[in-house]
C-alpha cells in the first residue's frame, strides 16, 4: 500500500471523472430525453414553419402579423428577417432556450445542494474526491448534454436545408441559455442550505432573466442585451449569424461559475453561505394540524409565486400601455396580449400546482410521512391538506396577476372600473385548467405513486409543447383538445363566453382528485 | 395479562420480494419486548404493517384491540412511534417538531417535555435541516416519550446515539415502564435488548424463530466456557456437545450444550483447572447461532 504523501496526484477535481460517470448512470434516461426535446421542438416549428408558407409573400404576411402582436414579440422576441430560418429560430429560439435552461438548472441542483442535503455527498466526500471535483462534474455534464443537443439540433436544421452556419449558431446560442443557467444553478446551489430553497432562487433568476428579454424585446431597447435568453435572438441565427455573441454565453457562465468555485471553496458541507438562525422552542399554538403543517412548507413558495405573479401582472399592464403608442398602426389591440399572457402565466402556475400536489410523495419518499402518520392524522387529511396549497394556491396567484394587470393597465388608460373586473374574470377563467393538472398529479400520487413526479412533469410539458406543435401545424385539433389549456374560452378575442368547457374541466379535476385519494387510502405508504 | 400486539401468519410482499413470510408474534400488555434480527429481516416493515403504513397481503394484526390498517388514527393517538432514520421538516425548530407530534397524538406532557429535552441535552432552537443523525433521533424520542401513551414502539432507537445518551435512553424507557407503557423495540443492539427487554422475538427471513423470555431462550442454548489449564493438553478428545473450540497453550475457550457440559468438566478435571469461567451466552452468541445458518 501507499502512503498518503506517495499516492497519485490528488487536488480539488480529483474523482470528477468518475463523478460524470456516476452522474450519466444516475440521469441515463433523463439526459438522452432533455436531449431530444432539445432538439426536436427546433425541428418540429422549421418543417412545420415550411409546410405551413410555402411562399416567400406567406412567410413575410406571417411575420408582419406576429410582429403585430406585442405579446408574441414578448414571449418570442423579434422576427429579424421573414424568411424560412427567420421564422424558424423566431419561433423556435425561446421554447428551446427555456427547455434547455430548465433542464440544465434541475440537472446543476440535483447534483450539488440536493446530494449534499441528502447526505450522499458526504459518503462521496469520504473516498477520494476533491473539493470541487461535485460541482464540476455536475457543470461538466450540462456543458456536455447541451453541446450535443446543440450538433443534434443544427443537424436536424441542416437536414431540412436551412444554411449550416444559422444552425451552428441556433444551436450553439440555444445551448449557451442551457449553460449559463447551468451556472446560476452552480451559485445558487451555494447560497441555500435546501435544495428547494436553491431551486426557487434559480426559478426566480430564470424567470427575471426572461422578463427582461421580453421587456427589451417589446420595447426595442437594452434589457435583452442583459439576459442570455436576449443573447439567444441577438445572435441572429439565418439573418446575422452574430457568432461573436456566443462570447457572451461563456463570459456569463465563466464569471458565475467561478463565483461558485469561491463560495464553496469557503464554506462548510452541508452549510449555505447564510447560516441558519435558531427558532422557536416551542410551536405556536396554531401548529397543530396537518393543514397548519403544510403551511408551513407551502407558504414561502406560495407567497414567492404570488408576488411573482403581481409583478408580471403589474408590468405588462404598464408595458403594453407603452407599447399601444409605439406601433399604433398594426397593434391588434391590448387583449391579444393579455390573452396570451394569461394562458402562459397560467402554465407557469400549473407548474406550482404540480409540484404542491406531488408534495405528499416527496414527503413519503423523505420518510417524514412516516413519523407524521404513524402520529394520529388520518393520510387523507394529511393528502388533502397539501392537495388544499395545490387548489388555493393558483387561484391566489392568477387572482393577484388578474388584479395587478388590471390596476396597471386602467390607471393608464383611465379606465380602472372596467378593466380590473375584466381583467380578472379573465386570469380566473384559467384556473380549471390549472386545477386539472393538480388533480391529475394527485390521482398519479394515489395509484401510480413511484412514477406520479415523472409522469406529472412529463403531461405538463407534453401539454405545453402540444400548444407549439399546433401552432406550427405539426398536430391538429384533435391533440391540442388533450390539453386542458386548449379548453379554456377567450373572451377578449370576442370568443363567446361559454362556460361549459371550464365546467367540464372542473369535474375532471373533481373526478381525478377523488381517484387519488381513494388510492392514497388504500394503498401502502413507501419509500 | 391481554396481548397489546398479536400478530398472526403476516405476510408482505414487496413485487417479487418476500419481506414477511409467516410471522407470528405477541407483545403483552406492560412488558417490554425485543424484536430482533439482522438487516433486512423484516423487522421495520413489521412495525410498519403494525403502524398501519403498509397493509398486510395476508395475515392477523390485532393492535392495542383495533384493526391497524382500519383504525389507524384511532390507535395513533395511543400509541408513539420513533423511526429508524428520522427525517424532520427541514424549516421547523426541534421544540416546533416536538409539540406538533405531542398535539397530533393528543397532547404532551410540559413538564415532561422539558425534563427530557434537558437529560438529551437537545438544543430545541434549532431548524430541523441543520441536526445530526443523533439529534434528529433525539427529537423524536422526546416527543414519543414526553406522550402519555399505552404503547411505544422504537425502531433501532439508539443507532445514532453515542453511549451516554443510550444510558438516557434506557432510564427514560424504564420510566415509561414505570407509568404503564408497554414497550416494543426494534433492534440489532443486543446489549440494549438484554438491559431492557424481557421477552424477545427473533425474526429471521421474514418469519419468527424464536420467541421468549431471555431465560426460556437461555435453557436452549449453549454455555460459554473457557478455563485455564495446569499444562498444554497433548489433544483433546472429541466430546459430544462441544462447539468451537479453541486451544492455546494453556487457554481454552468453547461452547458446550447443555447436555455435554458433564462430560466437559469431568474432562477438564482430569487435565488439570488453573482457572475456569463459564457464563451464559450473550444474546449475540444467541442471535449469531440462529442466524449463522442463513449467512452461509
Amino acid at each position: 500500500m501507499t502512503g498518503p504523501m506517495t499516492g497519485p496526484m490528488t487536488g480539488p477535481l480529483t474523482g470528477t471523472g468518475a463523478l460524470i460517470r456516476l452522474i450519466l448512470r444516475r440521469d441515463r434516461l433523463l439526459l438522452p430525453v432533455w436531449v431530444t426535446v432539445a432538439a426536436l421542438v427546433p425541428y418540429g416549428v422549421a418543417s412545420g414553419a415550411a409546410s405551413l408558407h410555402t411562399t416567400p409573400e406567406a412567410l413575410r404576411r406571417y411575420a408582419d402579423e406576429a410582429m403585430g402582436n406585442p405579446a408574441q414579440v414578448a414571449m418570442r422576441g423579434v422576427v429579424y428577417a421573414p424568411t424560412l430560418g427567420g421564422v424558424t429560430a423566431w419561433g423556435a429560439g425561446m421554447s428551446g432556450a427555456l427547455i434547455a435552461a430548465l433542464a440544465g438548472l434541475l440537472v446543476v441542483i440535483r447534483h450539488t445542494r440536493a446530494e449534499e442535503e441528502t447526505g450522499r455527498r458526504e459518503l462521496l466526500g469520504s473516498t477520494v474526491t476533491g473539493r470541487h471535483a461535485g460541482l464540476t462534474a455536475a457543470l461538466t455534464v450540462v456543458l456536455g448534454a447541451n453541446l450535443v443537443a446543440a450538433v443534434l439540433l443544427a443537424a436536424g436544421m441542416i437536414g431540412l436545408g436551412l444554411p449550416v452556419a444559422g444552425s451552428f449558431v441556433l444551436g450553439l446560442s440555444t445551448a449557451g441559455v442551457g449553460v449559463s443557467m447551468g451556472a446560476v444553478a452552480a451559485v445558487a446551489a451555494q447560497l441555500t442550505v435546501g435544495s428547494g430553497a436553491a431551486r426557487g432562487l434559480s426559478f426566480a433568476a430564470l424567470g427575471a432573466l426572461f422578463l427582461l428579454r421580453a421587456v427589451g424585446d417589446a420595447r426595442g431597447s437594452w434589457p435583452s442585451w442583459a439576459s442570455p435568453f436576449g443573447w439567444a435572438r441577438l445572435s441572429q441565427a439565418y439573418t446575422g449569424d452574430r457568432w461573436w455573441v456566443l462570447a457572451l454565453f461563456a463570459a456569463f457562465s465563466g464569471v458565475l461559475t467561478a463565483v461558485a468555485y469561491r463560495v464553496a471553496a469557503r464554506r462548510d458541507l452541508a452549510a449555505g453561505l447564510l447560516p441558519d438562525r435558531p427558532g422557536p422552542r416551542t410551536a405556536a399554538p396554531a401548529l397543530r394540524g396537518p393543514l397548519a403543517l403544510a403551511w408551513r412548507t407551502h407558504r414561502g413558495p406560495l407567497l414567492a409565486w404570488t408576488a411573482g405573479c403581481a409583478a408580471v401582472g403589474a408590468l405588462l399592464g404598464g408595458a403594453v400601455s407603452g407599447a399601444r403608442e409605439q406601433i399604433s398602426g398594426l397593434f391588434p389591440g391590448p387583449d391579444a396580449l393579455f390573452t396570451f399572457s394569461l394562458l402562459v402565466l397560467s402554465q407557469a402556475v400549473a407548474g406550482y400546482a404540480v409540484s404542491a400536489a406531488l408534495r405528499p410523495r416527496a414527503e413519503e419518499r423523505d420518510g417524514l410521512a412516516e413519523l407524521l402518520l404513524a402520529a394520529a392524522p388520518g393520510r387523507t387529511r394529511w393528502a388533502f391538506a397539501h392537495l388544499a396549497f395545490a387548489v388555493a394556491g393558483p387561484a391566489l396567484m392568477l387572482a393577484a396577476a388578474g388584479t395587478a394587470l388590471g390596476l396597471s393597465y386602467g390607471a393608464a388608460t383611465g379606465d380602472i372600473g372596467g378593466a380590473l373586473p375584466a381583467l380578472l374574470g379573465t386570469a380566473l377563467l384559467w384556473l380549471p385548467a390549472v386545477w386539472v393538472m393538480a388533480a391529475l398529479a394527485t390521482a398519479l400520487l394515489g395509484l401510480l405513486p413511484r412514477a406520479a413526479a415523472a409522469v406529472a412533469w412529463a403531461l405538463l410539458g407534453a401539454f405545453l409543447l402540444v400548444e407549439l406543435a399546433f401552432e406550427f401545424g405539426q398536430v391538429g385539433e384533435t391533440v391540442l383538445g388533450l390539453s386542458p389549456f386548449s379548453h379554456i374560452p377567450k373572451p377578449l378575442l370576442g370568443a363567446p363566453l361559454d362556460l361549459g368547457q371550464p365546467a367540464a374541466l372542473l369535474a375532471i379535476a373533481v373526478a381525478l382528485a377523488a381517484a387519488g385519494m381513494a388510492g392514497i387510502r388504500r394503498r401502502d405508504i413507501t419509500a | 395479562m391481554t396481548d397489546v400486539l398479536l400478530i398472526e401468519e403476516l405476510r408482505k410482499s414487496f413485487g417479487r420480494a418476500r419481506a414477511l413470510d409467516g410471522l407470528s408474534m405477541s407483545v403483552a400488555a406492560g412488558e417490554a419486548h425485543g424484536f430482533l434480527g439482522p438487516n433486512g429481516a423484516g423487522k421495520t416493515t413489521t412495525l410498519r404493517v403494525v403502524l398501519g403504513l403498509l397493509r398486510a397481503d395476508s395475515g392477523t394484526v390485532r393492535l392495542l384491540g383495533g384493526d391497524p390498517w382500519a383504525d389507524a388514527v384511532t390507535l395513533h393517538r395511543r400509541l408513539a412511534y420513533v423511526p429508524g432514520d428520522v427525517t424532520l421538516w427541514p424549516n421547523l425548530t426541534g421544540g416546533e417538531i416536538i409539540d406538533l407530534l405531542g398535539r397530533l397524538r393528543g397532547g404532551l406532557d410540559p413538564g415532561r417535555r422539558a425534563e427530557l429535552i434537558d437529560a438529551f441535552e437537545l438544543d430545541p432552537a434549532k431548524k430541523g435541516r441543520a441536526y445530526s443523525k443523533g439529534n434528529r433521533q433525539k427529537v423524536a424520542l422526546v416527543a414519543a416519550l414526553a406522550s402519555d401513551v399505552d404503547l411505544l414502539v422504537f425502531d433501532e432507537p439508539t443507532s445514532g446515539l453515542d453511549p451516554l445518551m443510550e444510558a438516557v435512553f434506557q432510564e427514560q424507557v424504564a420510566r415509561a415502564r414505570g407509568r404503564g407503557a408497554t414497550v416494543l423495540l426494534s433492534s440489532h443492539i443486543l446489549a440494549e435488548v438484554e438491559t431492557l427487554c424481557d421477552r424477545v422475538t427473533i425474526i429471521r427471513a421474514g418469519r419468527a424463530v424464536e420467541s421468549g423470555t431471555l431465560a426460556e431462550l437461555r435453557h436452549l442454548s449453549r454455555t460459554s466456557v473457557s478455563a485455564d489449564l495446569a499444562a498444554p493438553p497433548g489433544g483433546l478428545p472429541d466430546l459430544p456437545g462441544v462447539h468451537d473450540l479453541h486451544l492455546d497453550g494453556t487457554r481454552l475457550r468453547c461452547q458446550v450444550d447443555p447436555g455435554g457440559l458433564d462430560d466437559l468438566l469431568a474432562t477438564l478435571a482430569r487435565l488439570g483447572v488453573r482457572g475456569l469461567t463459564s457464563r451464559p451466552p450473550t444474546l449475540e452468541e444467541l442471535f449469531l447461532r440462529h442466524y449463522e445458518g442463513a449467512r452461509r
